[in-house]
């Protein structure tokens, strides 16, 4: 809120410079976010938090400002010179709605004279970000920014039969407001009506018809305490933000509403704008009820840690307006000031003091408690391993956003009655592209593959550790429970490899990343984080090359899959190399990590190696070959290491060659060639029946 | 000793010792010891000596022969080194050349700080905890004091899932599930993404990282919470930071402070970063209302508690001099292999 240096003086007689009034303000807890302007003209703009709407006008300002630096508060000159009529038969207000406008005070100025404000209130509105109008909104704008209390001027001779009616809209209604836009009103709306329709939206804005020209010579002040929240929807609903709304939906007090309309009626009297008539109007059925708090100062010690005595607690409060009793024992009772409306129990008195007293006259310490037993948490330390690891791999990490939308699903290839039933959709998106909570890791990744291409980054390996969520089936048994209700968040490790995975130096072409690439770096992972007995197994998956993917299980259970992007992906991308991607579930690979692990002893003996080639037909899997050799194995095999593929004319058609390097080793003696020969022996027999392999010497 | 020995292992020496190359080397081993060489020789006519000179020439002129023998292979050795020295020489390397490096991936920044927060914290006795991202409005809004359809909930932009459920706003939602199965004591730190409903620019993304912390016990004070971050402030932005606290408010803390650390920049003289006050907001922080002590099923004449959350994202701007947030979010791999050397 903008203030001037020189209207606030106006209230604070012997207000230190302005930069002294920023920092005690600020450390008070009104944050002063800048100041412009050179000297006595400086314009301060605070920060005021939500629940200080007493303080959003420059009186409000200064009574914090002198209590927090021990001035006096001179109030505004509320004297009004009223002449002519009584208010009384000029107009009637009627509240219907009364649990939504607690009071309702009006005055009314005849033979008005609209013309320009004099200078110094323009001025001082412009100040403040207000747009100068006439005389007659000027001066009820000049007070709502002086003393908080929105104020609105009816054109009263446009006002049927001159009554007020206040009430809620009923449904169809409408109403053109001042800024030339029609209005559809619903039924819990608060408007201010004629006898028929309404005149102006409740606290928010006025209707045009009713407003205050050059013509009017009649003018209604209206000064009320509309309920906050009502405002506070209506303005939301209309997506109507007014000077007004603001400080209704903040709060306002009814005492405020009188103090407004006669400030207003004093002004208008001394500016000469017509004749104040007589009295008020004053509906005023939410009598407001005083706020007591118990203050023990005992208490306000221990929450602070502090050992302030009760008797400056007393002159603190008193200083912001508080009203307090005799003690009684080792506590008093608290009169809580209206324009408080913030300060409810005893921990706001804590924080009054507080922060009166200084919140850096408090000593730090350290809680004196003996600290919980912790329990560490397995998840966290698998994630630091697995990010080691990674970047160990050659990784990068990355860290995206969770969102996406429908149309990046469908530009994965994924099914979109797959999209449809699991996706976790944001009722109120704020841009197309992200209207959803992402399903797989896939569509972040692949994102940063594209962003990477497109500023002709083509060598890029990553990894992100991230939820994926889906929506939850929800039994009926458990529908009354909100919390089954909620998605189902699965945290996932997400690999990418696209182009070289190292970069080529002189000597040393690196190629670029394939499907074996992604596949080692999971092997080389899981190996590093204590997981074994996994398969890889051939599968599909909508985003991958349907020849090019496989999943990995372990004990039955899936924990991921990799494979290479699929194509036209790749192309609608413009990626320029392959990419290959992988996902695992976190939570699956946690229990499955082997924990109950031992050395085991150095071999004491020597090992024999025998090479041999496996020649199978092209559509053999290389797991089922070392699957064969394991099994004939005969508990003597330690190793057995592919160590090269061939296709060509050294094979028959439709043929590949496998060639392995054995290694055999017993833990209890030197073996040797005769007690090897039969093994291998048996294990070409083995890939002989059981993969139709032939040996080639 | 005889003249003819001593002759034969002078002369040998004095050639030995000049020569450099392997094959002369191998002419002198010829010409003194070979089948004619002149030991052999001279010893084939050791018949010319008289009887009883002869066992002592003999021995003479074996020993000379050993003594040109060792001579030969000392030489033997050293020029080996040396010719072995001089092709090692000539084997050298541009070592100016470019290393074969492995390669390396980077953590990303957010992670650097999370990691240095979580170490920070541990010593005080705080467990990491974790919440879901999607939470139910009452974890989010109600049982922290904002209640629903009502003015403080302008103070967050929420992104809505369903009419009771939200994107959380903030990690201390996370506080009120804690709360609701633990009883104090209590030391937790809770970090995770948090939502809301901004657009992106330069200091706003709507997706963005917190971190929330949470004591609950016996005689927690208001000192505690300035003891606690003021801690946390050194250890981070170093010992020389200045430290204050402000009154703010947020719905679930009574009394509520705001934390600013001294400018990373200017040191509090005022500049750009700081607008030119000196001073950096960092944190927000307080005891926790009691409302919310009540809502959990606490006594809040009994226990306190102090929570205080903080924005990662801003936090690893400030520490790295990053000036758009959205760098942290788009991966570029030009930005994020720059953190390739943080540890
Ligand atoms: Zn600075």
């Amino acid at each position: 809120m903008l203030v001037p240096y020189k209207w606030l003086a106006e209230y604070v007689p012997g207000l230190p410079p302005p930069g002294d009034v920023a920092e005690a303000l600020t450390l008070s807890g009104t944050a002063c976010e800048s100041m412009t302007g050179e000297g006595e003209d400086v314009v301060f703009d605070f920060e005021i938090t939500h629940d200080r709407a007493d303080c959003l006008n420059i009186f409000g300002i200064a009574r914090e400002a002198a209590a927090v630096l021990g001035l006096e508060l001179k109030h505004p000159d509320l004297v009004v010179n009223e002449e002519g009529h009584a208010v009384d038969g000029l107009a009637t207000v009627k509240i219907i709605s009364p649990d939504l406008c607690r009071r309702y005070v009006a005055r009314v100025v005849t033979e008005a004279n609209i013309r320009p404000s004099p200078e110094w209130m323009q001025e001082r509105l412009i100040s403040c970000g207000i747009r100068p109008i006439n005389n007659v909104v000027d001066i009820t704008n000049y007070v709502m920014l002086e003393l908080g209390q929105p104020l609105h001027a009816f054109d009263l001779d446009r006002i049927r039969e001159r009554t007020i009616v206040v009430r809620r809209a009923r449904s169809g209604e409408s109403i053109e407001t001042i800024d030339g836009e029609t209005r559809e009103l619903s039924e819990d709306m608060l408007v201010i009506a004629n006898n028929r329709s309404p005149v102006a939206i409740a606290g928010v804005m006025g209707g045009i018809d009713t407003e205050v020209d050059e013509s009017t010579t009649q003018v209604l002040i209206e000064a009320a305490a509309f309920d906050s929240v009502s405002v506070w929807r209506t303005s939301r609903a209309l997506k109507m933000r007014t000077e007004a709304s603001i400080r209704f939906s903040g709060g306002v007090w009814p005492e405020n509403a009188r103090l407004g309309v006669d400030r207003a009626a004093a002004l208008m009297a001394e500016l000469k704008v017509g004749k104040v008539a007589e009295g008020r109007v004053d509906e005023y059925p939410g009598l407001e009820t005083p706020v007591y708090i118990r203050l023990r100062p005992a208490r306000v010690n221990r929450l602070l840690g502090i050992t302030i005595d009760q008797d400056e607690m007393k002159l603190i409060l008193m200083r912001l307006g508080f009203v307090l009793d005799e003690w009684n024992g080792d506590s008093c009772r608290v009169l809580v000031p209206n324009h408080r409306m913030d300060v409810v129990q005893e921990e706001d008195l804590v924080e009054e003091i507080a922060r009166v007293y200084g919140y850096d006259k408090i000593p730090p310490t350290i809680p004196k408690g003996v600290p919980p037993e912790i329990q560490l948490n397995p998840e966290r330390g698998l994630v630091s391993k697995v990010g080691e690891v990674l970047r160990g791999s050659g990784l990068t990490e990355v860290n995206t956003m969770t969102f996406t939308s429908e149309a990046a699903c469908r530009g994965l290839r994924l099914p979109e009655e797959d999209t449809e039933r699991l996706k976790v959709k944001i009722k109120n998106p704020i841009t197309g592209e992200h209207t959803m909570l992402r399903t797989t890791l896939l569509v972040s990744l692949v994102d940063v593959l594209a962003r990477n291409a497109s500023r002709q980054r083509d060598d890029v390996a990553i990894y992100e550790v991230g939820k994926v969520f889906q929506r939850q089936r929800v039994e009926k048994a458990e529908e009354a429970d909100k919390e089954a209700h909620l998605p189902h968040e699965r945290k996932m490790i997400g690999l990418a490899l696209m182009g070289k995975l190292q970069e080529s130096t002189w000597g040393n072409q690196t190629p670029d990343a394939d499907f074996f690439h992604m596949k080692g770096v999971i092997e080389a992972l899981f190996e590093s984080i204590g997981i074994s007995g996994y398969r890889f197994e051939k599968t599909t998956h909508p985003s991958l090359h349907p020849g090019r993917t496989a999943k990995v299980v372990i004990g039955g259970e899936d924990i991921g899959y990799l494979g290479e992007l699929h194509p036209v992906i790749n192309e609608t991308l413009g990626l320029k190399k392959g990419a290959y991607l992988a996902e695992l579930d976190l939570e699956t690979l946690l229990g499955n990590v082997q924990t109950d692990w031992e050395v085991k002893q150095l071999p004491r003996f020597p090992a024999v190696t025998r090479d041999i080639a496996v020649v199978v037909q092209e559509d053999v899997e290389s797991g089922r070959v070392e699957d064969k050799i394991w099994e004939a194995g005969a508990g003597l095999v330690e190793r057995v290491n592919l160590f090269d593929v061939y296709f060509g004319p050294q094979v028959p058609p439709g043929h590949k060659s496998l060639a392995y390097s054995i290694t055999y080793r017993s833990l209890d003696r030197t073996l040797t060639d005769e007690e090897v020969e039969p093994v291998h022996a048996g294990i070409v027999e083995n890939l002989t029946s059981g993969v139709g392999a032939s040996i080639r010497s | 000793m005889d003249e003819k020995a001593k002759k034969i292992i002078s002369e040998a020496r004095k050639s030995i010792e000049s020569v450099v190359k392997l094959p002369e080397l191998e002419e002198i081993r010829v010409k003194y010891l070979g089948k004619k060489g002149e030991v052999t020789q001279a010893l084939r006519s050791l018949g010319e000596y008289p009887e009883d000179e002869r066992p002592v020439v003999g021995r003479f002129l074996n020993e000379a022969r050993e003594t040109v023998k060792e001579m030969i292979e000392a030489r033997r050795s050293h020029i080996a080194a040396i010719d072995l020295e001089n092709k090692l020489k000539a084997e050298d390397l541009d070592i100016t050349l470019p290393g074969k490096r492995p390669s390396l991936g980077a953590r990303h920044p957010v992670s650097v700080v999370y990691e240095e927060l979580e170490r920070i914290f541990a010593h005080l006795g705080f467990e990491v905890l974790e919440g879901p991202d999607v939470e139910l409005d009452y974890n989010n809004f109600e049982a922290l004091n904002v209640p629903k359809n009502h003015p403080s909930r302008d103070i967050q932009d929420t992104f809505y899932i369903t009419d009771e459920s939200v994107l959380r706003t903030h990690t201390t939602c996370v506080d009120i599930r804690i709360m609701k199965n633990r009883k104090p004591p209590i030391r937790a730190i809770i970090p995770g993404k948090v939502y809301r409903s901004d657009a992106s620019d330069p200091s706003h993304l709507p997706v963005f990282h917190q971190l929330d912390g949470l004591v609950v016990e016996e005689g927690i004070t208001f000192g505690d919470v300035k003891g606690v971050l003021g801690m946390f402030a050194h250890e981070f932005f170093g010992p020389d930071t200045d430290v204050r606290f402000r009154p703010s408010y947020f719905p679930f803390t009574e009394p509520s402070a705001e934390m600013d650390v001294s400018c990373v920049i200017c040191h509090g003289s005022g500049c750009r970063l700081c607008k030119h006050t000196g001073w950096l907001e960092i944190l927000g922080s307080g005891l926790l209302h009691p409302r919310v002590l009540r809502e959990v099923g606490y006594d809040p004449e009994e226990v306190s508690g102090l929570a205080f959350g903080m924005g990662i994202d801003r936090v690893t701007m400030l520490k790295y001099g990053i000036d758009d947030i959205r760098l942290l979010a788009e991966n570029d791999m030009a930005f994020n292999q720059q953190f390739i050397h943080v540890w």
